[in-house]
């Protein structure tokens, strides 16, 4: 299938438009994808702010691997939120992974603090954090978000990757409690090209809901996999 | 006339002895073995601070990030001095930082704001900076930037935000006209 006008992948055109802000997606499995803040910041570097597992939060340059989805911000209120995305990203926040966004944040020094019941973070609620709680932009009413049955299949892939890494190092770095709280935690999970997807939308339309960002999603989803 | 050179004019003496006061701390804040403890020349520094802004690229030839790393050096003691005015010369130093470099400025308004409010909890500094913003005009971008750091402080501040909320849209739609500035402040409050 063509790829969307909307998901775009020139580094050029990014650098010369007048956004600065986007969501970045790239395909990590077959049937997944790992999204991160694309940000221009003064010196028109693009770099990619990105939640890629428990306690791993990363700062990198883009490379060609992802496609993004420009936030048709205003140059102005953009700008504030990407000296936020800059300041986060200077700090070594350690953010625990799971799954059910319930409002959590990440403040400026760079802690995360969790909402009642919520376990952790994923790489799409990690945005949410940032964006929703410390900036304003709302991009999806997370709260309209719907249980999926396919979803535990991910729950399960995601419980044996902790406990693999735990295998894999002396000293197991992820506690087994806490696998065990996302394993039996609720799952209501925002999809990272759902949330891609939200950013096709213009500011007067946000935030949007499941229903209404379903179709563009499942065009990333049929471009990109 | 503007800030500088209102300042040049009325404050050459003081700058003269000022100036070499600053420039002897600020040497000895750059070559201090320890930037997180306070030392008494960091103090003088801070009771010159109001004429940092005149000295700018001239008495001491600092570049924005210098003069930023000597407001942060100092920023511990600033309590020392009426809110008010300390407020007046934050929104003034980052009103003409911003000007050759965009990136001290906000550093600076964020840093301040940030640290009142993440540290000390202290809506009277927040509500000190937002008012000095508005009546020494502070640049539209970081106007906004105000808004956005302070965001996620909403529950604590939120009448002293409405109120700069408010003030910030009255001057974007005289500059921007009303489209550019509903897109500019859309989710800031």
């Amino acid at each position: 299938m063509a790829v969307p006008t909307w998901l775009e992948s020139d580094q050029n055109v990014f650098i010369s438009s007048p956004y600065s802000l986007a969501i970045a997606i790239k395909k990590i499995a077959s049937d997944r994808f790992h999204i991160g803040i694309l940000y221009k910041n003064l010196k028109n570097e693009l770099q990619v702010l990105h939640f890629a597992f428990h306690h791993d939060l990363r700062n990198e340059r883009l490379d060609n691997s992802y496609h993004w989805v420009n936030i048709r911000l205003n140059r102005t209120r953009a700008k504030g939120v990407v000296y936020q995305c800059e300041l986060i990203a200077s700090k070594k926040a350690k953010i625990p992974y799971g799954i059910t966004y319930k409002g959590g944040q990440i403040n400026k020094s760079g802690y995360y603090s969790s909402a009642l019941n919520e376990v952790g973070l994923t790489c799409t609620t990690f945005i949410l954090a940032v964006f929703e709680a410390q900036v304003g932009i709302k991009l999806v009413d997370w709260q309209s978000w719907e249980s999926r049955p396919e979803d535990t299949q991910f729950v399960n892939h995601m419980v044996s990757a902790m406990r693999e890494r735990n295998k894999k190092n002396t000293n197991p770095t992820i506690p087994e409690a806490h696998i065990k709280s996302v394993e039996e935690d609720i799952c209501i999970r925002i999809r990272p090209e759902e949330l891609t997807a939200s950013a096709k939308f213009s500011i007067a339309e946000l935030p949007v809901d499941f229903l209404k960002v379903q179709l563009p999603a499942s065009e990333i989803k049929a471009a990109l996999l | 006339m503007n800030f500088n050179q209102k300042n040049q004019t009325s404050t050459n003496l003081q700058d003269s002895i000022v100036g070499s006061q600053i420039r002897q701390n600020y040497e000895g804040y750059i070559n201090s073995s320890s930037k997180t403890t306070p030392t008494t020349p960091r103090k003088v520094l801070i009771r010159s601070f109001p004429y940092t802004t005149s000295l700018y690229s001239q008495d001491l030839e600092v570049s924005d990030e210098s003069l930023f790393s000597v407001w942060l050096g100092c920023h511990a003691f600033v309590i020392e001095r009426e809110q008010e005015s300390e407020a007046n010369d934050v929104v003034k130093l980052a009103r003409l930082s911003y000007e050759n470099d965009e990136d001290s400025a906000y550093r600076l308004l964020y840093n301040y704001v940030d640290t009142a409010l993440e540290q000390h909890l202290n809506a009277e500094k927040v509500k000190n900076i937002f008012e000095a913003a508005i009546k020494n005009n502070l640049q539209i971008d970081l106007l906004v930037g105000l808004l956005t750091v302070t965001y996620r402080f909403d529950y604590f501040l939120a009448s002293i935000r409405q109120e700069f909320f408010n003030s910030v849209k009255i001057k974007a739609i005289k500059a921007l006209g009303e489209t550019e500035t509903t897109e500019m402040l859309w989710g800031l409050i």
